[in-house]
């Protein structure tokens, strides 16, 4: 029962927290043992979760705070300069090259904006528009309060806005939507 | 000031994150690691009840509130500081009428325990047993070495508590004594051999046994020296009965009180296993690659310096459980040159 209900999480959180922890960290290997961490640091101290809606940013919680840990103790000992392709690691599919191509291009200039920004704006940059939770869960998961993280995504928007690149694939994507629609 | 906008950042960050391709292992190994942790704390004791932190040590208790609240400790300690100050100097002030003597200063002087006791003595032919062990050291410590307390007054009784106090270097713990002797018995011409075979026949006895021997002859006499190691309980009685085998002409003994190296070995060594206990506690919880190398390289280290520490405090045990007697046998008219 009690293994179930951990095989559960895992089933429902592991590949979004692996992707969150990739876009905050920029680094697939760093992401993996962060999640890794993360999960068997929630299973230890589940006893201090509360059930209900609150499940989802606690967890988060935990992983921002194992990115966090992975950030100050292991990744100033490297070249935090990743390299190309360093970053981007997509995913193999049936797409056709051209367009993989594109994908590519976009991924890795999108986290190439993301490391750029500073962690405090990064993380609920990353927890808001990928994660898709809502500022309220963000402020529980990054133990701030709600004003606090709508200026941080104010000013996260702000500085993305100043890099032209993120601009332009921000109005091929606004454009895309909207044909989709 | 212009903003991105909320769903092309969205989008654009979901593509991003999808370009990540989940490691497929991921779930399992994650599965694999929880139940492995949870087996391995099932097994340990958890004396705080805590079933998901690490057990810590009194000391690892101290350190971590240390940790945690280090303006408190570092009040904490001015305020000990300036209690242990205040006490030193009430204490300095006081009458020498008002001061209490301790234990220790109400003890007759005895000669530094951790010292070495050392007595020779040349004894002219025909003397008998002018020095024996007992001696060669205090009398309150030659007791404790023997098990026996000395039949004169309480204050002996006292003097050895004290002296075992002073020499054990830990409270609770046995005294150890290194001793050494060497004695040179005068037999007559053609008993080498026999006094040689009695020699061996009294060592088996008291529990020792023969480590090495050397003996030599020339045309008139024999000679040679036999070193035998018993236990110390049992050493001051047989360096007794030798010299009954022949004509003592030299005897030297010492005697070394290394209580205080072996209670520091100790420690030292119950230091360091504490260590590694609390690294290996930590190795289990941490599945980074570069920490866990850390602490295999630091572990490492531990296991070093635990073994080297060990095998002192194994050589020093031995020592200290066996006492070493070179008796040399020497016909009469034979010359010893070894």
């Amino acid at each position: 029962m009690v293994e179930q209900r951990l095989e559960d999480w895992l089933e429902a959180g592991y590949a979004t927290s692996f992707r969150t922890a990739c876009l905050i960290l920029g680094n697939r290997a760093d992401a993996e043992e962060a999640v890794q961490e993360a999960f068997l640091r929630a299973w230890r101290f589940r006893d201090s979760l509360t059930s209900g809606p609150s499940i989802k940013p606690w967890l988060y919680r935990v992983v921002v705070n194992s990115c966090y840990s992975k950030l100050r103790q292991e990744i100033p000992h490297r070249d935090r300069r990743a390299g190309e392709g360093q970053l981007a690691d997509l995913a193999s599919s049936d797409t056709d090259p051209a367009t993989l191509a594109q994908q590519s291009e976009v991924s890795e200039t999108v986290l190439a904006a993301l490391q750029r920004l500073p962690v405090s704006f990064r993380v609920p940059v990353v927890l808001r528009y990928y994660a898709d939770l809502s500022e309220r869960d963000i402020a529980r998961a990054i133990g701030r309060r709600p004003g606090t993280v709508k200026s941080r995504l104010h000013e996260a928007r702000r500085r993305l806005a100043e890099d032209p690149t993120m601009v332009t694939l921000a109005d091929h994507a606004a454009l895309d939507d909207s044909e989709e629609a | 000031v212009p903003l991105l906008d909320h769903d092309a950042l969205g989008s654009l960050l979901r593509q991003a994150g999808d370009s990540f391709t989940v490691p497929e292992s991921g779930i399992a190994d994650t599965l694999r690691l929880v139940r492995q942790g949870d087996a391995e704390r099932a097994t340990r004791p958890r004396p705080d009840g805590d079933p998901g932190r690490p057990a810590r040590t009194g000391l690892g208790r101290i350190g971590q509130a240390v940790g945690s609240h280090r303006p408190l400790s570092m009040a904490a300690a001015l305020i000990a500081l300036a209690v242990i100050t205040g006490g030193a100097v009430v204490w300095g002030e006081a009458p020498p009428s008002v001061r209490q003597p301790s234990a220790l200063q109400a003890l007759p002087h005895t000669p530094a325990p951790s010292g070495r006791t050392h007595a020779n003595a040349s004894l002219p032919a025909g003397a008998g047993l002018a020095l024996p062990f007992a001696a060669a050291v205090p009398p309150s410590y030659a007791a404790t070495i023997t098990g026996k307390t000395p039949a004169s007054a309480s204050t002996a009784a006292g003097a050895a508590a004290g002296d075992a106090l002073e020499s054990n270097g830990a409270l609770g713990r046995p005294v150890r004594v290194e001793q050494t002797g060497s004695l040179t018995l005068l037999v007559a011409r053609g008993a080498f051999s026999a006094t040689v075979a009695k020699l061996a026949s009294l060592v088996t006895a008291s529990g020792g046994f023969v480590s090495g021997s050397h003996s030599q002859a020339d045309q008139s006499a024999a000679n040679g020296s036999v070193t035998v190691q018993v236990p110390e309980s049992g050493f001051s009685v047989l360096l007794a009965a030798d010299q009954a085998l022949g004509q003592p002409s030299a005897l030297t003994t010492t005697s070394s009180n290394v209580s205080r190296r072996y209670a520091d070995l100790q420690n030292r060594l119950d230091v360091l296993l504490d260590s590694r206990q609390q690294y290996l506690a930590l190795k289990t919880s941490t599945f980074a690659v570069g920490p866990l190398l850390s602490e295999q390289s630091t572990l490492d280290n531990l296991q070093s310096q635990i073994t080297h520490l060990q095998g002192q405090l194994d050589a020093l045990t031995e020592k200290t459980t066996y006492s070493t007697l070179t008796v040399t046998v020497k016909e009469a008219g034979a010359t010893h040159h070894g």
